[in-house]
């Protein structure tokens, strides 16, 4: 499994070094943070290369970034990946910065279109590119984003909810 | 002509719309309406304190409460980097297991009932409640456990408990070939289930289905297999998957089969980590003001339903910057269409029962 895992890591290293911004292999869990420019030719990579094989995609995270006057500076948006031919796992994810769109990656996965879509409606971020149109959580209000740090949840809305 | 089935539905474990366009009976197209159970459990996760998240956790998924709250805190362990006791990692075994059969038994049932099998139905929930019996006098709860601790479990296996344990699984194995002969030897099950809703191992894998849906596929992918916790890879088990032999691989058919099978796997697993249960410490206290160091981590599990991860954040400080659960049932929103496509409107039950999809998880 080591192995497998450095492999796969050096070859996506090597492949990529331009638009890595950072790279971790602890715990052979590897994680990658690449620049926005590169993050769909490194997940169309890790599909189709014969030593990656990621053909499963297990969930996408967005996290937002704050600074310490509590000011929003991006979304960071995690694709956890994994194969289903060598059983390992991928964490690779990269960062928006001043705005809230991104590319969809349901033309490589299927599953992406429902992951997607659920972080429009909790973080605000529409995913050019994404087939579904129908609401999976709610109907967000104009500008407010549960997910987001800046939304707080007060005691009337509690009452709505 | 357009059709809504309503809100509230028997074969569904929640609350969940679906909308069908029908040509007589056959349906020529649907998709599923949620959001009708959306709590916005990730949002208070990120407003309470690292222990506190575990029984929101576990409200996730209200069948496999368990596995929700093993997940968060193997994800927690791991970004603290706290050793658990090998006593308390058996105990997390034990309880998975049970809580597996469980959830399997729900499934077996509302599927039974789906086709008009009640009684099967009524039998898996009496089963059931033994298994609730064991788990209030393991903690003091039914349904909801808040079991899982950081660093271990909230408390050791009480007096007798092993006893009843084994009282329960020599019972459930002969009730087991009961439901045999009620479901998978009933000429009325097998002819609403063979070869009706089959679904190919390269859709379900593109769609990002996991678990048994995946396994009666002819996949053999399990958690506990490929990426093993909690020293699942020191015990001897078998990962059934679909086959063709009673009818077409990865049909409603061999969902339920699979199910049912894996339930024999859990006893022999039970059995195994019952009489292995090392002596020593339940739980490596953490310090009360608890503060991971800074960092991310995730952690899969294998639930009843699939591939069920979770993602945690740290700042350093008291409360978690970000928890993300990775359900197994949210993929499962990207089957319906394709499931429905053709078949007839009086087996919408049925098939969507064999994909047992908790809409608590999808909510969330």
């Amino acid at each position: 499994m080591e192995n497998k895992v450095s492999e796969f890591f050096e070859k996506i290293k090597s492949t990529f070094q331009e638009g890595i911004i950072h790279s971790s292999s602890a715990q052979a869990y590897p994680v990658f943070e690449l620049s926005e420019s590169t993050i769909k030719q490194c997940l169309s990579f890790c599909y189709h290369d014969s030593s990656c094989c990621f053909d499963f995609l297990e969930g996408i995270t967005t996290e937002e970034e704050v600074d310490e006057k509590g000011n929003s500076s991006g979304f960071f948006i995690h694709y956890h990946l994994f194969s289903t031919l060598f059983s390992h796992r991928i964490n690779i994810k990269f960062l928006i910065k001043n705005e809230t769109k991104a590319k969809s990656v349901s033309s490589i996965w299927l599953a992406a279109g429902i992951f997607e879509k659920e972080i429009t409606e909790l973080f605000g971020i529409s995913f050019e590119g994404n087939p579904i149109d129908r609401e999976i959580l709610f109907k967000p209000k104009k500008d407010q984003f549960p997910l987001r740090k800046s939304f707080i949840v007060k005691a009337e809305d509690e009452m709505v909810l | 002509m357009n059709y809504t089935y309503p809100i509230e539905q028997s074969f569904v474990l929640g609350p969940m719309k679906f909308h069908v366009q029908v040509d007589g009976e056959k349906i020529l197209n649907g998709y599923p309406e949620t959001g009708f159970l959306h709590r916005g459990i990730e949002k208070i996760c990120e407003n309470v304190k690292w222990l506190g998240v575990i029984p929101y956790a576990e409200r996730v998924d209200y069948l496999a409460p368990i596995h929700c709250s093993l997940a968060y805190v193997l994800a927690v362990e791991k970004l603290a980097s706290i050793q658990v006791p090998e006593r308390a990692q058996k105990i997390r075994i034990i309880v998975s297991e049970f809580n597996r059969i469980s959830s399997h038994l729900m499934a077996l049932g509302l599927s039974a009932k789906a086709i008009g099998l009640k009684t099967v139905f009524i039998y898996t929930l009496r089963d059931r409640e033994k298994i609730n019996n064991l788990f209030e006098m393991l903690c003091g709860a039914r349904v909801l456990y808040t079991y899982m601790r950081i660093g271990g479990v909230s408390s050791d296996l009480t007096d007798g408990f092993i006893e009843k344990s084994y009282e329960f699984l020599d019972y459930i194995r002969g009730k087991l070939k009961e439901y045999n002969d009620l479901l998978f030897n009933n000429i009325i099950f097998k002819g609403r289930t063979i070869g009706r809703g089959t679904l190919s191992s390269s859709f379900l894998i593109a769609s990002g289905v996991s678990g048994p849906n995946l396994r009666a596929s002819g996949i053999k992918l399990d958690v506990r297999r490929t990426q093993p916790y909690s020293g699942y890879e020191k015990i001897e088990f078998q990962i059934p998957i679909g086959t063709k032999d009673a009818g077409i691989q990865g049909d409603s058919f061999e969902r339920f089969r699979v199910r049912f099978l894996e339930i024999e796997q859990s006893i022999a697993i039970l059995k195994h980590s019952l009489k292995s249960a090392p002596t020593g410490d339940f739980l490596n206290p953490i310090p009360k003001l608890f503060k991971p160091p800074v960092g991310e981590s995730v952690a899969f599990v294998e639930s009843p339903r699939g591939t069920f991860g979770v993602f945690v954040k740290s700042k350093g400080e008291k409360t978690p910057d970000r928890v993300k659960f990775l359900t197994p049932s949210l993929p499962l929103l990207n089957v319906f269409p394709k499931i429905l496509e053709k078949n007839s409107l009086t087996d919408l039950p049925v098939l969507i029962s064999s994909l047992d999809i908790s809409i608590s998880e999808v909510d969330r």
